[in-house]
């Protein structure tokens, strides 16, 4: 079941076409990818497809779940927004109010869905469990954890809300080499084992490859490319994705038990 | 990376940033047309002798009317004559003090934000010394001890206000000095002075003439007190706050002798204000 | 020939030090410094420029102490190494075109008579693969990787021996990376320039440097041939590093886990991250040692150098050990 649904998206500002995709297709489980570089017009799809972009016009088809995010109520969108979709971004920290501890934050947001006391805090340990975070995080405040820890509670957080779509706008590129490692395998595990949707912009190609079951290249508000990630990656078609993978600092490989 | 400017993001802020340009433009048009009349004042003010000694005893505290459109005050000179040349000595005031505290500030300042340690220490000191005092009672202690004179208002104001642009310009040029463009002429061997006068000052530069514009109403106030209070500006200089003072026992009977000069303080602190604010908006953005 | 050294140089910021006791030879040719955030390696770097004075030890220019250089000494210092940092809208002065940012560092050292300032400053940009028209531009009318470019030239300028480069290409789209770190590789080539290349991405280190040093918690952990580094690393931290950085179709990065454990006071700093940690590393922090060609501190290199990848603990991951293919 294809649980973000995208058909003829233009985005516009004024003559200028900052974002065309003619269709996208995430399905439950599955992890699509947008690779591009600065602007390419990927994080503007992915805002798209929660009715975030402002200022321009969006044309086309967006269904999220059973929601037709072009048509809907604010209302309705909010509703998308906070429960059945979680955006995740490159420096997460400055979204959460830094006055309240964690747990704060997840038991109101738990609140405001109708899940309180004791029910409430069983969710949220288990979610914040689900992001292989220990619950102990709960009790600390924003400033208290790392960017790494921030970017996977603010997972938890949608896990915990019931999200099953996933947007995440270069979730790792603030973090460090080995902290990326930790939020990929987390997104990883999420897809395998909750059988989240996933649509993951970055313009990282070596990770990208590492967990993106299908990948989009876009270029100047286009798409050059699109198909299953293990057939793009071996068999690139267009030029640009070419120079892409050209692109990726190469490792020499490491020596097995020498 | 991400996209850095964001293009769906734009159009909300350019909005805004059109709302604030018509708020400077309005204070910025405002100011001109003081500005304006106080260039012009000999021309166009109807009695170009009455913004000096002249006395006319046989048309005192005549209301407003055709021939006097503010009346006239005491000794029978035309108030709106005296309005405009009041102007020149407001705005030569404003000018000045924020001219000799701005400078003075701006370079301690950048001095003490770029070198730090004990430099910035002493200076921060002196500052603080300074800002301990509060300013219109330092003010009004200067202009007792030196003569009543428009001179006297300048020194006595300025002195009270450098601080405020040492302090702020110590912070921003503090900040500035940490970017990578001040390392990098560091890393040249650009000379430290030189760094200062092409980085530092021109990169730190823009909060205070914000700050300066904001304080030109203060300034037209405070010198419009020192001289209601018989410290600044004396007979017969045309200056707004001496007029205030004058004509403020007439109010109940010949109100116009005190209130065009107070509507012209008003108007012209306001217009300082609404441009500084204007500009602070637009920067802040 | 050494042109730049560190020799146990510790470096503080008021009562906290954040590079302890480190050593660090730079000589013609590549030299990578390898760390994370918090690993000190940007202070390790300013005090290399001369632009922290470091609590203790010694930074050598040639064979000279640093901070007992005289006004000429100085000065030549100053023509001789040349910075590039991460971001070249930092590195370039907002108000400055960027032809008066690359006039400011051909005039600092040379009078240069007005009229032949505009063809150096045009040459420059040429060599860096410029338009020369971009000379009347500001840092805000270019691209981040037009910025770098500005930035790499303005450090030509004064015709320096080294550059340090830190993270010189992580703000910048992967292209635009790739191009930038060809230029570096065909300007040392070129003019024979030696390099300090400061970064957390090891793949740019692998291309771009002969030896490496590897930095955690401000301390060196590791330093060697770079290609031993990355290919037999002997200190878990260079291991967990590359393990981490994700293979293009490769099996998904792998890691040790625990990486928001702040490094340990006493004992092996990094113990606490470790997946060979032993009771000798809590209680005896290790020295940098010779082996296998290299340097490192840890009490069990040895173990680390021959154990296979694959048996490494790490964060519990789907599909066993089989390799995961993307799937369809």
């Amino acid at each position: 079941m294809n649980l973000i649904s995208v058909r003829d998206l233009v985005v516009r500002i004024g003559d200028r076409v900052i974002a065309s995709v003619p269709e996208l297709d995430v399905a439950a489980g599955e992890c699509v990818a947008i690779v591009g570089e600065s602007g390419s017009g990927k994080t503007t799809t992915l805002l798209s497809t929660l009715g975030l972009v402002h200022g321009a016009d969006v044309a086309g088809r967006i269904r999220v779940g059973e929601v037709d995010v072009l048509t809907a109520s604010p209302a309705r969108l909010r509703e998308i927004r906070g429960s059945r979709a979680a955006l995740v971004v490159q420096s997460p920290q400055a979204a959460l109010n830094p006055t309240m501890r964690l747990g704060t934050l997840m038991r109101r947001a738990l609140a405001r869905h109708g899940v309180k006391g004791a029910r409430a805090r069983e969710r949220a340990e288990e979610a914040v469990r689900a992001v292989l975070l220990d619950p102990e995080i709960l009790r600390r405040h924003p400033h208290q954890v790392s960017g790494g820890q921030a970017q996977r509670f603010v997972i938890a957080l949608a896990l915990a809300l019931g999200a099953q779509v996933l947007l995440a706008d270069e979730p790792t590129s603030a973090l460090d080499v080995t902290v990326q490692a930790e939020v990929v395998a987390v997104l990883r595990r999420l897809r395998d084992e909750r059988g989240l949707a996933v649509l993951l912009v970055s313009h990282d190609l070596a990770l990208v490859s590492t967990i993106a079951d299908r990948v989009v290249v876009m270029r100047d508000g286009a798409v050059v490319e699109s198909g299953p990630a293990a057939d793009v990656f071996a068999r690139p078609r267009d030029p640009y994705t070419r120079e892409l993978i050209a692109a990726v600092p190469r490792l020499p490989e490491p020596e097995e038990g020498s | 990376m991400t996209t850095p400017a964001l293009p769906v993001y734009r159009r909300t802020p350019l909005r805004r940033l059109a709302g604030v340009d018509r708020l400077a433009v309005a204070g910025g048009v405002l100011l001109g047309i003081v500005v304006l009349a106080a260039l012009l004042a000999p021309w166009i003010a109807p009695y170009p002798d009455d913004g000096g000694s002249a006395t006319h005893p046989l048309e005192s505290l005549l209301p407003p009317g055709g021939d006097h459109w503010f009346g006239t005050d005491q000794v029978g000179r035309d108030v709106f004559s005296r309005v405009l040349f009041g102007a020149r000595t407001s705005l030569f005031i404003a000018v000045a003090v924020l001219a000799v505290s701005g400078a003075a500030g701006v370079l301690l300042g950048v001095v003490a934000g770029y070198a730090g340690g004990w430099a910035r220490d002493v200076i921060m000191r002196v500052t603080d010394v300074f800002l301990a005092f509060p300013a219109l009672l330092l003010s009004l202690a200067l202009a007792v001890v030196l003569q009543p004179s428009v001179t006297t208002v300048i020194v006595a104001i300025a002195i009270t206000w450098w601080p405020w642009y040492a302090r702020l310009t110590a912070s921003v040029a503090a900040s500035v000095s940490t970017r990578g463009f001040v390392d990098s002429a560091r890393c040249l061997g650009v000379p430290a002075p030189l760094i200062v006068l092409r980085h530092v000052l021109p990169n730190s530069l823009t909060p205070v003439l914000v700050q300066l514009s904001l304080d030109g109403g203060g300034v037209i106030l405070t010198a419009a007190a020192l001289s209601y209070l018989g410290l600044g500006a004396h007979e017969p200089t045309p200056e707004w706050g001496l007029m205030v003072q004058q004509g403020q026992s007439l109010f109940t009977t010949d109100w116009w002798v005190v209130t065009f000069p107070g509507l012209a303080i008003l108007v012209t602190a306001f217009a300082f204000n609404v441009l500084g604010e204007g500009l602070r908006a637009r920067l802040a953005r | 020939m050494t042109l730049l050294a560190a020799e146990g140089v510790t470096l503080a910021y008021g009562t906290t030090a954040v590079v302890h006791d480190v050593s660090l030879t730079v000589d013609e040719g590549g030299v990578g410094l390898i760390g994370e955030s918090g690993s000190g390696k940007t202070t390790l770097a300013r005090a290399l420029l001369g632009l922290l004075r470091p609590r203790s030890g010694v930074v050598r220019y040639g064979s000279r102490d640093l901070a007992g250089l005289g006004r000429a000494g100085r000065a030549e210092f100053r023509r001789a190494v040349q910075p590039v940092f991460q971001d070249g809208s930092e590195a370039l002065d907002p108000r400055m075109t960027a032809g008066a940012s690359i006039a400011e560092a051909l005039t600092t050292h040379h009078r240069v008579p007005r009229d032949e300032r505009r063809d150096r400053v045009a040459a420059l940009l040429a060599g860096v693969g410029l338009d020369p028209a971009l000379a009347g531009r500001r840092p805000h009318e270019m691209s981040g990787g037009q910025r770098q470019r500005v930035a790499i030239a303005r450090a030509l300028a004064v015709e320096p021996r080294l550059l340090v480069l830190d993270e010189p290409t992580s703000a910048l789209d992967v292209t635009v990376q790739a191009r930038i770190l060809e230029l570096l590789e065909g300007l040392a080539a070129d003019r024979g320039l030696g390099y300090l290349l400061i970064t957390h991405n090891l793949g740019v280190v692998g291309r771009l440097c002969r030896t490496s040093s590897v930095l955690f918690a401000g301390r060196v952990v590791e330093s060697g041939p770079t290609a031993d580094l990355l290919t037999r690393p002997a200190h878990p931290y260079t291991r967990a590093l590359r393990d981490a950085v994700p293979r293009l179709g490769g099996e998904p990065p792998r890691t040790a886990g625990r990486t928001e454990a702040a490094p340990a006071p006493t004992g092996c700093p990094f113990r606490l991250r470790c997946p060979w940690a032993a009771d000798r590393c809590r209680d005896e922090a290790p020295e940098l040692r010779e082996l296998a060609g290299r340097k490192v501190a840890c009490h069990r290199a040895e173990e680390v150098l021959t154990t296979p990848a694959s048996s490494v603990a790490r964060v519990p991951r789907d599909g066993g050990e089989a390799p995961d293919a993307p799937r369809q």
